[in-house]
């Protein structure tokens, strides 16, 4: 007999309401903030792996509780590397870094942590919520977006280059470019030919953008350390703000993070869209759509909040398409669809139809252990953000870890250290001759999906997908969207001279 | 300097385009036509700029929003020049010892030796940082969770 | 204590040990690995199915393999499975305690001679493997109207979607394609697994070849509600035949001359040698009996197909050790058959017949 999705939700909620489940999920949260924690090299992939032979002996809601939790959590509380630190995050919570560390460096990193729990935690909520909602009508989500929908949309997050340059716009076409260029590299999936392998079977795969990024942004956040020989807070500025001043400024732009979590559902959703992309896109769109977005770059918490709100919502949209349609959106995903065909159920229409409680257990899990996440970051915050008081001594060796550690543990292959140092001497470079290094890491993300999004269009349809419906009217959006940032920088440029007379001065190359 | 740093971007394109120029298009839009040749472009407008010190004679960059992070090191050139070399060879020597001898036996070197040189820190210190990197990399990664590191050049 | 006795004790244990000690090149291999660690080499990432599958066997290994040494596992994944074949080949020390768990595609690589290959397959010593890569099959959608094999060739320009060019999906689409004389077909790479099928039922694609327990497993109602077309099947191995595709004409009787024969035989091999076990060249052969046994146990043990049915989701379909090092002898390496291979798993258009 089917359930209808109202007493499936009640079913669902009852089946998590036993001890073991809790306990389950209390591990998996534990797990998970440990690995949000934890350097690069134990993330949840490896956490799936190691987790699921033990977990599908057990029964099916007990492992989904440990298995959700883990994954849920580690989202959210892995933004204190990038706004500690000054180092990328996994993937997701690269962007936080460009605003969260400006504001660990002036003072307001509990702020700033705070702020980025608040915003993931809400994000988790309107992913879950989206979940529910998407239950009825999930074929046509997944089928509206086709490969040529999804270039133009590649083209609209590639328009961001425009907000991401910033004041110097040759310049971050430049590191755009160049990112385009690298994401290029190794062997092209449509045709089988290598691009600047150059013989060497490391290129083959191309080269990991998590130890790009890793290297681009780390590493000058270390040298600051090293130059100043000081810690992260041990500037000449007073301690400001709190955890709950990071909360007010979240719940003050609550439209920003409905906005961005669409982002992160959205991104989740779409097959093929990597998590790499979501906190990008994102703090684009921000920054983009922000009235004034002078900040941004500088320690604007809008711009934690944009990338923290959009990469936890994500998972909702991931789950949509893994348990809805049985596609799974990563590792991650495709090890959970392991465990539950393990278990005896099959991911997709079927499992809608017939298990469609088990799916409700895991809305409800996820949203629970979203809330319990968020409150485990708080109480860490408090104790993580005194790592911005420790002396150099100290935090120049951690970071040392951390860079060397996650870069080696891509590939385990000594070229990747070959890779994180050269990548390293270029983000010092590139920051200090005002080369923006977040064009570059746009380029990167998308250069790949835009090749791929248009072949796949071109070879499928030929040039008749220009008069699709659906990409003329995102051609128009991205157009108008394009439009209005360059004519909002040039209103920019006319109305403060003087504080572009500031920036310059501050900017101005040390050569 | 600066000019230098552009040129390097002039080098990589120009590579670029000069390598892919003989692939099939299929291969060759993105690389090529989208990267490579506007890039190029784009570098001799900036080398041009730069040249003529464009923005300095406009009174600024164009308008927008600083959009990576604005260094605030004030700091003597030379000191700054010295710490940033001291730097790069410590980070460089770290991943050269990895390579020669192990992760497991390297980062934990590299923490103990940056402590104690550099950071000057008491020798019970620097060890105690040493053995809590060790009790990570060993203990967590090969220890519980039976995932080997590879070993060094000297021990493979 | 005095010293004395110290020293008395000490030489009585020494008296009576001694013997024990020296004869230690005597015992047998089995305790050989009593303490010792085994390290599996995996040509894949941690994390992901295929960590999942050398997961599954770990433990089984570390069960019948005397001594009851401990297992771990050291990933090496890149270049497609050529970076832990050729460490296995050039720097694995060949002392027993290192087995590889390579990928399905080292075979290939040599045969292929393609660039960056290290490693000589015919000197690798072979432990077995726990699962082909099983039957292939084609499928178009329903929608095409394409309901028998007539009307699938004389349809021009059909979409057939893949992963990336040189991908098993891919070469076995350009497969189907050239046996079944498909009207100029369309190769299409560069989607991800779930990818195709959302394609597929987009309509941006019209065909997939796929691995048949994985299509089915996914979409059972593709089969059962007849929402796809099946077209044609490849059996590995050969006259093996799918419990629910039985009917489908297998791909070998479409063949018209020997040199397609022996590409069709060469390929299945290349399949049929699934993710295979291996051993460096010039390990002593007491432990590689030893290893060779062993896996032949596991392969065996009841609780390893439970438990590799539950992670990796596929029946195990042992491949003993002597069967693998047999069907590696025996894959033709006509130079001609070859070069047809390379055209089909390439992206240039496809040759006429």
């Amino acid at each position: 007999m089917e359930l209808s999705l109202f007493d499936a939700a009640a079913r669902g909620f009852l089946n998590i309401l036993h001890l073991k489940v809790f306990l389950a999920m209390m591990i998996g949260v534990s797990i998970g903030t440990f690995t949000a924690v934890a350097p690069q090299g134990l993330g949840m992939p490896l956490v799936y792996a190691i987790a699921l032979p033990i977990v599908i002996k057990w029964e099916p809601i007990t492992g989904i509780a440990l298995l959700i939790g883990a994954s849920s959590v580690s989202a959210i509380c892995a933004a204190y590397l990038p706004i500690l630190f000054g180092i990328p995050g996994g993937s997701g919570s690269q962007a936080t870094v460009l605003d969260g560390y400006p504001m660990g460096k002036r003072g307001e990193g509990r702020r700033a942590l705070g702020a980025s729990f608040m915003a993931g935690g809400m994000g988790s909520l309107i992913g879950t919520l989206t979940l529910v909602l998407a239950i009825p009508v999930t074929r046509p989500l997944i089928y509206l977006m086709g490969s040529p929908e999804l270039f133009v949309v590649m083209l609209w997050g590639l328009s961001m280059v425009a907000v991401l340059a910033g004041r110097r716009p040759i310049k971050g076409l430049i590191a755009a470019a160049f990112g385009l260029l690298l994401a290029t590299i190794g062997q092209q999936a449509q045709s089988g030919i290598m691009r600047f392998v150059f013989d060497q079977p490391y290129l083959l795969d191309g080269i990991s953008i998590s130890i790009i990024a890793l290297a681009l942004f780390g590493i000058p956040s270390a040298l600051d350390l090293a130059l100043t020989k000081l810690g992260v807070e041990q500037q000449p500025v007073p301690l400001k703000g709190s955890l709950f001043d990071g909360v007010k400024d979240t719940l003050r732009e609550w439209w920003l993070v409905v906005r961005c979590s669409f982002v992160g559902v959205w991104v989740g959703i779409v097959p093929g869209l990597g998590s790499q992309v979501v906190d990008w896109l994102a703090y684009g769109h921000a920054a983009q759509t922000s009235k004034n977005p002078a900040n941004f770059g500088k320690g604007d918490v809008r711009g934690v909040i944009a990338p923290e709100s959009a990469n936890d919502a994500k998972d909702g949209g991931d789950l949509i398409t893994t348990l809805l349609m049985g596609f799974p959106q990563g590792v991650v995903t495709a090890l959970f669809i392991v465990a539950l065909l393990a278990w005896g159920y099959l991911p997709g229409p079927e499992m809608l139809k017939k298990n469609p409680e088990v799916i409700f257990s895991v809305v409800w899990i996820q949203g629970i252990s979203g809330i319990i996440g968020t409150l485990v970051g708080f109480v860490l915050a408090a104790q993580l953000a005194k790592l911005a008081e420790v002396r150099y001594t100290f935090m120049v060796p951690l970071m040392f870890i951390f860079i060397l550690m996650g870069a080696f543990s891509v590939n385990r292959d000594p070229i990747d250290l070959l890779v994180v140092i050269t990548f390293g001497i270029l983000g010092y470079f590139m920051r200090r001759f005002g080369y923006p290094r977040p064009a570059m890491i746009l380029g990167l993300v998308l250069g790949d999906l835009m090749e791929k999004y248009l072949y796949r269009s071109v070879a499928s349809y030929g040039f008749s997908w220009l008069g699709r419906p659906a990409v003329i009217v995102l051609f128009i959006l991205a157009a108008a969207s394009l439009v209005l940032t360059v004519r909002g920088r040039l209103k920019g440029r006319e109305d403060s001279p003087t504080s572009l007379g500031g920036a310059m001065a501050r900017t101005a190359d040390e050569s | 300097m600066k000019a230098n740093f552009t040129l390097f971007f002039l080098v990589v394109f120009v590579v670029a385009a000069w390598a892919g120029w003989g692939w099939p298009n299929i291969a060759k839009i993105m690389p090529v036509y989208v990267a490579a040749i506007p890039g190029l472009i784009l570098v001799l407008v900036q080398l041009y700029r730069e040249a003529t010190n464009w923005e300095g004679r406009r009174g600024g960059s164009g308008g927008g929003i600083e959009m990576d992070e604005v260094r605030e090191v004030t700091l003597d050139k030379k000191v700054e020049f010295r710490r940033t070399l001291t730097f790069f060879a410590w980070f460089i020597g770290g991943a050269l010892g990895i390579w020669l001898l192990g992760i497991v036996i390297a980062l934990p070197l590299l923490v103990f030796l940056y402590a104690l040189i550099e950071g000057k820190e008491k020798w019970i210190t620097s060890l105690i940082m040493a053995a809590c990197t060790y009790l990570l990399i060993w203990g967590l990664f090969e220890y519980m969770l039976e995932s080997r590191w590879p070993p060094g050049l000297l021990f493979g | 204590m005095t010293r004395g006795y110290s020293f008395s004790v000490f030489a009585l244990l020494v008296f009576l040990f001694y013997p024990i000690i020296s004869l230690e090149p005597v015992f047998s291999q089995t305790d050989f690995y009593q303490g010792k660690t085994v390290t599996v080499v995996a040509s894949t990432a941690p994390g992901g199915t295929g960590d999942l599958r050398v997961k599954a066997l770990v433990p089984f290994l570390r069960k019948h393999i005397p001594g009851s040494p401990t297992v771990v596992i050291e990933y090496m994944e890149g270049g497609g499975g050529r970076k832990a074949a050729n460490y296995l080949f050039r720097t694995a020390r060949p002392d027993g305690l290192t087995v590889g768990a390579m990928s399905s595609g080292v075979l290939g690589l040599q045969i292929m001679r393609e660039s960056g290959v290290m490693y000589d397959i015919d000197k690798f010593i072979y432990l077995g493997a726990p699962e082909t890569v099983g039957h292939q099959i084609i499928y178009t959608r329903k929608d095409l109207g394409l309901s028998n094999l007539e009307k699938l060739r004389t349809k021009p320009g059909i979409r057939i979607g893949a992963q990336s060019v040189g991908h098993v999906s891919y070469v076995a689409g350009r497969f189907f394609a050239y046996f079944l004389d498909l009207k100029d077909p369309k190769f299409i790479a560069g989607y991800s697994a779930p990818e195709v099928d959302a394609a597929l039922l987009r309509g941006e694609l019209d065909a997939r070849a796929n691995l048949a327990t994985s299509a089915l497993r996914r979409n059972p109602d593709w089969f059962e509600k007849g929402l796809m077309d099946f077209h044609a099947i490849m059996e590995i191995p050969k006259g093996a035949k799918h419990p629910r595709l039985s009917h489908l004409p297998e791909i070998e009787s479409f063949a018209k001359t020997d040199r397609e024969k022996k590409l069709i035989t060469m390929w299945r091999i290349f399949r049929l040698v699934g993710y295979p076990y291996v051993m460096p060249p010039g390990t002593p052969k007491e432990r590689v009996d030893v290893l060779q046994e062993a896996m032949r146990k596991a392969l065996k043990d009841p609780d390893f197909h439970r438990e590799f049915q539950k992670l990796v989701g596929d029946e195990v379909e042992p491949v003993m050790p002597e069967e693998l090092a047999k069907v590696i002898r025996d894959v033709p390496r006509d130079a001609e058959v070859i070069d047809l291979l390379k055209n089909l798993s390439g992206s240039a258009p496809l040759p006429p017949r």
